[in-house]
């Protein structure tokens, strides 16, 4: 599940092999590599030796991401909001913290649970089964150790250390007391003949679970027996050490020691000899070396029994004195084992080992090895940090340290999300409660996030709205602009561009609406000019757009006056494009030559003055350019325009002005007599 | 545990010498000894060459990729001394603009941060550093050249990330440049490694590109200079690798004092520093042809964080 597996990455490419490579990042995540060749100023412009040799490859090359796989999504969105609550909560109370435990331990069993049935939905020979049952490993290694520090280290009210590494014993453990209930519920007479009833009463008795194995001992067939009898009697008499009320340790030290040199005397004088499986209970209850390496040698895993060990010989002991006795049982273990102690410990074994002699440092250190991507570091230093349980060393304050190692772990972890396809979202909220360097980070990565299509764009800028990262909203916008031009979509450029606020974009995508209207006499999408409101201000030529559709509008709708009014307004106004100075001009003409007179005299002159001040300077300097076609490339659409319009455009023009001209001032001048 | 992804089949019949992801990581550009660029559609772990591009006389060098709020724009340079700006229009690549300046080879085009417009800096065997400028009127690139930047030649050069921060005293060349949201950029600055063992650092005075600093330690030919992305911090850094093995990062507060720091000295020449996107992972690749990755602890201190290889089989390249 872990660890030491090489962090080395082979690439098999023959042409590397035979000349060298070289790699660069690409993301935080993502490593390029190709074959490589230096340049020097003495490399000659020829093939090189390994031209047509080989495939020329390029390789991604990544840490492998267990964390997208559909099973585990879950978990990362799920714990995520954990982190998240426990970041932003206001009261931070002893319970909050137990209960922010608790959270995390249950989304990982949930996601245990689903682990199972996958494996069970699966044909069980595909690689997919063979992925989980790995997972299901290391999470069931991360809940058991995370459920260890939950007692000892984050619930503060938990004041009895003994107890509960027994609760979590026979939660790991669950056999015997599953075997009990079952001969319990059947109150099978019969029970001793089965061939694991000594077994079930022996482990009972190693969990503590005395009531359980007394009752047991009642329905064995020998039960009404002298020995029974004694065991039943001896049993029930046994001190029981509470933490909370009842005895003081000094009263309970006193009455053990009586009642198990009692028992111990008793065991001497053979009053247990005849029913040898009794003897062995009673010697395990009295601590007897010996038959505790006897069970030793059947156990799991070394900390299979030492919670009972405890319970019998220390069961006052603290969290904080535990190192001492782990130190004599593992040895002690470890020879009733045949091994030589630490070395064949498997990696859960040696987190628990760590967890319980409080080697925090060790601990977190073989957690960071685990091939989750860090999901239990990350959630548990996190938590262990902010409830202030998370002591490196015992020399000196060590605050600053955890706080960096928590920092640097949660943007480690923040900054891999972002990388990561879709999981990038998640991956925000994690940098946002990481260091300075993490908000710095965020807004690096959220501008490479992949924007694949307007609905990407769109949920990127919402997310970089949120976290008041206002430049990567224009940048992003500027892209879709320039994305949309690409592909010909123009309203949708037209909107992007509008969102970007810039000026340049705003202009480039307004003039493919008035070129496309110079050439075709069509306006493109209509609705959308129609709705641009307010935002046309962003840019003069964006304004001049919608003020020219809207002359439009009125034109067809027959609003003449209107029209009139406003064109002698545009044209006055400065924002026309040179190269719609024809077109402009050209839709004066039907409006001088209505049956009823429309444009006054005063703007007719100045319909006179655009024409000659700015038309024809206009066509005289496209004419040069036409000249000049072979020299220089200028603007080809600008140059088609001119095409569109014959010369005699000039003339049409000034014959209307005339015209019109005379009808308004005879109109005119008729009204003042 | 670390695996290959995806491997892309180049289909170059030469040597590649630069392959570049494009920023969004849709789409991949190779360059190589066979004189020609390809472009492939990376999207979804798939594979599909979407342009082939002839246009050089002779290898490519490298090649560079434009913020794509400028369309979709790619700069190459070459041993035939051009310098070429490839742009996407209507889903064909076509040649742009082509910039032929430089009297000897062109090792290394870089893009300015987006911030400063199309900009692009390009380094010659000649010695020269030319400075490319997207006139938005004009349609063409107007250029600025720095001759005599590196005598015998200029290998590589970087862009200083536009956001790094600057001294509050230092007013000096700040008041012609653009502003976005109200925010002054900064001044435009860049590294450049050469023949002439220096590292130097080049920033915009006026109209004019001036050596700021001169940093002076390898011993031999720089061969590739990085300067690390920014995340908000007060300080800036350059990774810099030479001949001479060595890989120094150089570190400032205040854009002036450069505080240089050997990473470590290989067993071989050094070729190439790349950053991860947020800077705090620093890749190095050189002629032993492994690839070794290195990130600064709590402490200050720059450790490896890819384990050492030794006992890989000397026929595989590693990692």
């Amino acid at each position: 599940m872990s660890g030491n597996e090489e962090n080395v990455c082979v690439v098999a490419d023959k042409l590397s092999e035979m000349c060298g490579l070289t790699g660069k990042f690409i993301t935080n995540e993502l490593i390029s590599v190709h074959g490589f060749q230096p340049v020097l100023s003495t490399s000659r412009d020829v093939p090189t030796k390994f031209a047509n040799t080989s495939e020329v490859n390029v390789f991604h090359i990544s840490q492998a991401f267990a964390l997208d796989d559909s099973v585990l999504r879950g978990l990362v969105s799920e714990s995520s909001s954990i982190f998240y609550n426990l970041q932003t909560a206001k009261d931070k109370t002893s319970e909050f913290y137990l209960h922010t435990s608790r959270s995390y331990r249950s989304a990982i069993r949930a996601t245990l649970n689903k682990l199972r049935e996958a494996i069970d939905d699966e044909d069980s020979n595909s690689d997919d089964v063979k992925k989980y049952e790995n997972f299901v490993t290391i999470f069931y290694s991360i809940e058991c150790s995370w459920h260890l520090c939950e007692f000892l280290l984050i619930d503060s009210s938990s004041i009895s250390t003994v107890p509960n590494l027994l609760e979590w014993t026979k939660f790991h453990f669950p056999s015997p007391s599953q075997n009990a209930a079952e001969m319990l519920i059947n109150l099978d007479r019969d029970v001793d003949v089965r061939s694991n009833y000594w077994v079930t009463v022996k482990g009972l008795i190693l969990q503590g679970q005395i009531d359980i194995a007394r009752a047991l001992l009642k329905l064995h067939s020998s039960s009404e027996t002298m020995t029974f009898q004694l065991a039943e009697k001896d049993l029930q008499s046994m001190p029981i050490f509470s933490s909370h009320g009842g005895l003081s340790l000094q009263k309970f030290r006193s009455q053990w020691s009586y009642w198990s040199t009692t028992l111990i005397s008793k065991i001497d004088s053979g009053l247990y000899s005849t029913e040898p499986d009794l003897e062995d209970i009673m010697k395990l209850i009295t601590g007897d070396k010996a038959t505790w390496m006897e069970v030793c040698k059947d156990s799991n895993c070394w900390y299979e029994h030492f919670a009972g060990f405890l319970f019998f010989t220390q069961p006052s002991a603290k969290y904080f004195e535990l190192g001492a006795s782990v130190n004599s049982w593992l040895s002690q273990w470890a020879s009733s084992k045949g091994s030589s102690g630490f070395t064949n410990l498997n990696h859960l074994e040696r987190m628990v080992l760590a967890v319980l002699k409080n080697d925090m440092a060790e601990f977190i250190h073989s957690i960071q090895d685990i091939a989750d991507n860090k999901w239990f570091v990350v959630h548990l230093t996190d938590l262990l940090v902010h409830c202030d349980q998370l002591r490196m060393s015992n020399e000196g304050d060590n605050t600053s340290l955890v706080i960096a190692l928590r920092e640097n772990l949660i943007y480690d972890y923040g900054a891999m999300l972002m990388s990561r396809g879709s999981l990038w979202e998640i991956g925000m909220d994690y940098l946002e409660f990481s260091s300075s360097e993490g908000l710095g980070a965020r807004e690096i990565l959220l501008q490479r996030i992949p924007i694949k299509n307007d609905l990407q764009a769109t949920n990127v800028i919402a997310v970089a709205r949120r976290h008041g990262l206002a430049a990567i909203e224009q940048d992003i916008c500027r892209v879709m602009v320039k994305r949309s031009m690409s592909l010909h979509n123009y309203g949708n450029a037209l909107e992007w561009a509008i969102r970007s606020r810039d000026n340049i974009y705003v202009t480039k995508v307004a003039n493919v609406f008035l070129f496309h209207y110079c050439k075709t006499g069509k306006m493109l999408h209509k609705d959308l000019l129609a709705h641009v409101g307010a935002k046309m201000f962003i840019s003069p030529r964006l304004l001049f757009l919608v003020k020219y559709f809207d002359f439009h509008r009125y034109f067809s709708s027959r609003a003449l006056a209107q029209a009139a009014e406003l064109l002698v307004n545009l044209l006055d106004s400065k924002i026309i494009p040179e190269f719609f100075w024809p077109s402009l001009l050209a839709d004066a003409i039907p409006l001088l030559e209505h049956n009823e007179p429309i444009i006054p005299s005063k703007e007719t002159y100045i319909i006179m003055h655009h024409l000659e001040s700015n038309l024809i300077p206009f066509i005289e300097k496209k004419n040069r350019q036409r000249e000049n076609i072979n020299t220089d490339h200028g603007d080809d659409i600008e140059l088609n325009l001119i095409d569109g319009y014959p010369d005699d455009l000039v003339q049409l023009l000034r014959l209307a002005c005339a015209r019109n001209l005379s009808r308004a001032m005879i109109i005119e001048n008729t009204l003042i007599h | 545990m670390v695996s290959v992804l995806q491997s892309i089949d180049s289909g170059h019949e030469d040597l590649i010498h630069g392959a570049e992801i494009d920023y969004y990581g849709l789409n991949l550009a190779t360059c190589s000894s066979d004189n020609c660029i390809k472009i492939f559609d990376i999207k979804n772990g798939g594979q599909r060459l979407k342009a082939d591009l002839k246009g050089h006389g002779g290898p490519v060098w490298q090649v560079a990729w434009a913020h794509p709020k400028f369309g979709n724009i790619l700069a190459s340079c070459s041993y035939d001394r051009k310098v070429i700006i490839w742009k996407e229009v209507n889903g064909e690549w076509t040649k742009s603009n082509e910039y032929s300046n430089h009297d000897s080879s062109v090792n290394s085009v870089a893009f300015a941060p987006h911030e400063y417009g199309l900009i692009l800096a390009c380094g010659s065997s000649d010695g020269s550093i030319s400075i490319l400028t997207f006139n938005t009127e004009s349609g063409n690139y107007d250029f600025k050249k720095i001759p005599n930047a590196h005598t015998i030649g200029c290998n590589a050069l970087s862009w200083c990330p536009s956001a790094v921060p600057e001294a509050a005293f230092d007013q000096r060349g700040k008041q012609n440049q653009p502003a976005t949201n109200g925010i002054p950029l900064q001044v435009k600055r860049f590294v450049s490694g050469g023949c002439d063992n220096t590292v130097k650092i080049w920033k915009e005075d006026g109209d004019r590109w001036v050596e700021e600093r001169r940093l002076d330690v390898h011993s031999d030919w720089i061969r590739d200079v990085a300067w690390a992305p920014s995340i908000g911090l007060p300080s800036s850094r350059i990774a810099s690798c030479s001949q001479d093995r060595r890989v120094i990062i150089w570190s400032t507060e205040d854009m002036t004092t450069w505080t240089p720091h050997i990473l470590n000295t290989f067993d071989d020449v050094v070729w190439n520093v790349s950053w991860s996107l947020t800077g705090n992972i620093l890749g190095v690749s050189g002629g032993d042809n492994k690839i070794s990755l290195w990130k600064e602890n709590n402490d200050g201190i720059w450790t490896c964080i890819s384990q050492d290889t030794e006992n890989a089989k000397d026929d595989q390249r590693v990692m």
